[in-house]
C-alpha cells in the first residue's frame, strides 16, 4: 500500500469509514509516521473548523410558501404510471376487441352455434316473443332462435319472399333462406298489435303458407320438424310470380307449354315480344292444380337463372262458409215464403208482394253463389305469371387494321390517364378536406381537455 | 408508533395511499438539511429555495418509486443536487456568455487572503465563516459535494455513493483530496486543535 493510498485512508479512519484491517493499517502507520499524525490532527480540526459554518433555516414565508404549493400539486393527470396503465388498458381492448370480433364474424358463420342456441332457448320464452323486435336484427342474427321461438308458441312461417334462386342454391342456403323466413316470420307477428292478433294474423294465410314452406323447410338442414299435414279441404287461393332469366325465350315458351299441359293446367295469357337489341322477352300467365304448384314452380326455376320469385297466399275458407251459410238462409228464406204464398193463395195482393221477395232472395242468392263459383274456381287452381327473356347473342368483333387498334388503345390510354390525374385530384383534394377536418376535430378536443384540466385543476383542488 | 417516529420510507407509503400529514412530516424532516446542503453547493437563498422546493415537487407526482433497499433519503437528495447543478450550469453559461472569463471577486479575495499570517485572536465568527465558504466554493464540484454531504449532512460513505452515483472509493478520494485542498488553503489557526 502506497504512502498516499494510507493518507486517504487516514481521512476516511477519522469518519469511521474503514473496515478493521484498515484499522490496524492506519494504526500502525499513525505510530510511525509524524506527517500523518500531524495530518489526522489537521483533519480533526478542519473538521470542527468547518463546523463553524452555520445552518441557516428555511425563511419562514418560503416554507409557507412549499408548503402550499405542496398541498395544492396533485398527482399528475398524464403522470407515467397514468400514461402506462392507459396504454396497456387501450392495448388489451384492441386486443379483446380483435378477438370478439374474429370470433363474432366467425359465429355468424356457425361457429358460434351454441351460443346462438342459447340465445334461442332465451328468445323461446313467450313473453319475450310479443315484444317488438326490429325486423333486420332478428332475420339477419337471430333467424334460428327467431323459428324456435315462433316453433315453442306453436306459430309456422307464413311469409316468405326470396329474391335469389332457392332451388339452385347449396343446402346451407336453404336453409338460410328457410332461417329468414322465419325470422321475418316473427317479425311481422310481432309487429302485429297483441298475441290474439298475431295468432288471427297467421291463422288467415297459415295453410297456403305452410304448403309453401314446408317443402324447403324440411330439406333444411337442422330444421326438421317443420313439415306438417296439409289441409285440402280449406280454400286457397295461391298465386306465384316469377322472373326468369333464360337462354332461349322462344325453346323457354315451348318448354312452359309443355309444363301447363303436364300438371293439367291451362294458359290464360302469352306475350313474346322481340326487342330492339334483338333479345326477346315473354310473360305467360297460367294455372295449375294448386297441389302442382311447388312442383311447377321447382320445374321452372331450373329453366334459368331466377331474378326475382314472389309467392303470396290467401285463405278464403271463411269468406266461403259465410257465402254459403248465406245462400243457405236465402233458401230457408225462399221455402218459408214460398209456404205462405201457398197458404194465401186467394190473396192477390199478398201474393204480389211475397213473390216480389222471393225475386229479390233468388236475385241475391244467384249474386253470391257466382261469387263461390269464383272462389271455387280460384281456390282450385292456382295463377302463376313467367315474365322470361334472353340476352342479346353474342356478335364477333369486326376486325380491325392494326393502324385502328392502335388509335383505339392510344385512346383509351389518354381516357384512363385523364380518369386517373381527375380522380388523384379530386381525392388529394378530399383527402387534405379529410386530413385538416380531423386534426380540427383533434384540436377541438385537446382544447377541451386542457379546458377541463385546467378547470379541475384551479377549482376542484385544495 | 406516531408519525414522527415512522421511517421515510413507511411515510411516503402513505402519503401515495393519500394520507397528506405524511407528507407534511417528510418536508419537515428533511427541509433544512436539503436547505443548507443546496445553499452552500450554489451559494444563494433563492436558488436553494428553489431546489427544496422543486425537489418535494417531484415527491408530488410520485416520481420516487417504493423499492426494497431503496433509501428515501439518498433519493430526493439527489434530485436536490441535480437540480442545483443545473442551476449551476445555466449561472455558468450566463456569465460565460457576457463576461469575460476573469477571476471572480471572490477567488481574488481568497487569493490576497495571507492565511500564515492570521493571527488566532485576530478572526471573529463571521470571518471564520467567510473563509470556511470560501475555500469550500473553490473546490472541484465532486469533491465539494462528497464534504459537504460527509461534513455537514453526516451522510456515510456509501449515503456519499449513492447520491453522487459513484464508487465508495471514489468517495474516500473525493473527501480525501477535499481536505487535502482545504488544508493547503484554511489559515494555520483554523487547522489546530481545540480551537
Amino acid at each position: 500500500m502506497t504512502h498516499e493510498e494510507i493518507k486517504i485512508l487516514i481521512s476516511a479512519y477519522m469518519d469511521g469509514e474503514v473496515t478493521p484491517s484498515e484499522i490496524t493499517i492506519v494504526e500502525e502507520h499513525l505510530s510511525t509516521c509524524p506527517d500523518c499524525q500531524k495530518d489526522y490532527k489537521m483533519y480533526r480540526a478542519m473538521s470542527s473548523s468547518l463546523s463553524k459554518w452555520s445552518d441557516e433555516a428555511l425563511s419562514p414565508d418560503e416554507e409557507i410558501k412549499v408548503q402550499k404549493r405542496l398541498e395544492q400539486r396533485r398527482e399528475p393527470m398524464f403522470n407515467k404510471r397514468s400514461m402506462m396503465t392507459l396504454g396497456t388498458t387501450l392495448a388489451i381492448t384492441l386486443i379483446i376487441g380483435s378477438v370478439v370480433q374474429t370470433y363474432v364474424k366467425h359465429g355468424i358463420q356457425g361457429n358460434l352455434k351454441s351460443a346462438a342456441d342459447d340465445l334461442g332457448d332465451q328468445y323461446s320464452d313467450a313473453n319475450t316473443f310479443q315484444r317488438k323486435v326490429p325486423a333486420g336484427f332478428i332475420a339477419s342474427f337471430h333467424a334460428m332462435p327467431a323459428m324456435r321461438m315462433a316453433k315453442s308458441v306453436g306459430y309456422q312461417p307464413y311469409y316468405m319472399q326470396r329474391n335469389y334462386n332457392v332451388a339452385q342454391a347449396p343446402m346451407y342456403d336453404m336453409n338460410k333462406a328457410a332461417l329468414v323466413s322465419a325470422g321475418a316470420f316473427v317479425t311481422q307477428a310481432s309487429l302485429a298489435g297483441n298475441l290474439a292478433e298475431q295468432r288471427q294474423a297467421v291463422n288467415q294465410s297459415y295453410w297456403g303458407a305452410q304448403k309453401e314452406t314446408a317443402p324447403m323447410l324440411a330439406q333444411a338442414p337442422g330444421v326438421g320438424g317443420f313439415q306438417q299435414q296439409i289441409n285440402y279441404d280449406r280454400k286457397i287461393i295461391r298465386n306465384a310470380q316469377i322472373t326468369l332469366k333464360v337462354q332461349n325465350a322462344q325453346k323457354t315458351q315451348s318448354v312452359l307449354e309443355d309444363l301447363v299441359g303436364r300438371h293439367n293446367g291451362t294458359v290464360n295469357s302469352l306475350n313474346l315480344n322481340k326487342l330492339e337489341d334483338g333479345s326477346r322477352a315473354g310473360v305467360m300467365t297460367f294455372s295449375v292444380p294448386p297441389q302442382s304448384l311447388d312442383s311447377v314452380l321447382m320445374e321452372i326455376r331450373k329453366l334459368g337463372e331466377v331474378d326475382s320469385e314472389n309467392q303470396s297466399g290467401s285463405d278464403v275458407t271463411n269468406q266461403y262458409s259465410y257465402l254459403q251459410t248465406r245462400i243457405t238462409s236465402f233458401e230457408s228464406e225462399k221455402e218459408r215464403l214460398q209456404k205462405v204464398l201457398k197458404k194465401n193463395a186467394d190473396d192477390v195482393g199478398n201474393n204480389l208482394y211475397v213473390q216480389g221477395q222471393i225475386s229479390n232472395i233468388e236475385e241475391n242468392m244467384i249474386g253470391l253463389q257466382n261469387v263461390l263459383k269464383e272462389l271455387d274456381k280460384q281456390s282450385f287452381m292456382a295463377t302463376v305469371v313467367v315474365t322470361f327473356y334472353d340476352t342479346v347473342p353474342v356478335v364477333a368483333p369486326k376486325e380491325e387494321s392494326l393502324k385502328d387498334r392502335t388509335i383505339a388503345t392510344f385512346k383509351n390510354n389518354l381516357k384512363s390517364t385523364l380518369e386517373t390525374c381527375y380522380y388523384i385530384a379530386v381525392n388529394s383534394f378530399s383527402g387534405i378536406i379529410i386530413v385538416l377536418s380531423f386534426l380540427f376535430q383533434i384540436g377541438i378536443w385537446a382544447l377541451i381537455f386542457w379546458g377541463v384540466y385546467l378547470i379541475v385543476n384551479r377549482f376542484f383542488k385544495k | 408508533m406516531e408519525i414522527q417516529d415512522t421511517n421515510d420510507e413507511e411515510l411516503i407509503l402513505r402519503y401515495y395511499q393519500g394520507d397528506q400529514e405524511a407528507l407534511k412530516v417528510i418536508f419537515k424532516r428533511h427541509k433544512d438539511g436539503m436547505f443548507n446542503f443546496a445553499l452552500r453547493l450554489v451559494g444563494n437563498r433563492a436558488d436553494a429555495e428553489d431546489a427544496v422546493s422543486h425537489a418535494f415537487m417531484m415527491v408530488c407526482e410520485k416520481r420516487y418509486t417504493i423499492k426494497p433497499g431503496a433509501s428515501f433519503k439518498t433519493w430526493i437528495y439527489t434530485v436536490a443536487r441535480n437540480i442545483c447543478l443545473s442551476k449551476l450550469r445555466n449561472r455558468n453559461r450566463f456569465s460565460s456568455l457576457w463576461f469575460s472569463k476573469t477571476d471572480s471577486e471572490e477567488e481574488k479575495s481568497i487569493d490576497v487572503l495571507d492565511p500564515k499570517g492570521i493571527a488566532r485572536d485576530q478572526l471573529d465568527q463571521k470571518e471564520i465563516m467567510a473563509i470556511i465558504q470560501k475555500a469550500v466554493h473553490k473546490l472541484p464540484e465532486e469533491q465539494k459535494e462528497a464534504l459537504l454531504l460527509r461534513e455537514y449532512q453526516g451522510f456515510s460513505y456509501e449515503e456519499i455513493a449513492q447520491v453522487l452515483d459513484c464508487s465508495l472509493d471514489k468517495v474516500k478520494v473525493l473527501i480525501f483530496r477535499a481536505r487535502n485542498y482545504l488544508k493547503e488553503v484554511l489559515p494555520p489557526v483554523l487547522l489546530e486543535e481545540g480551537r
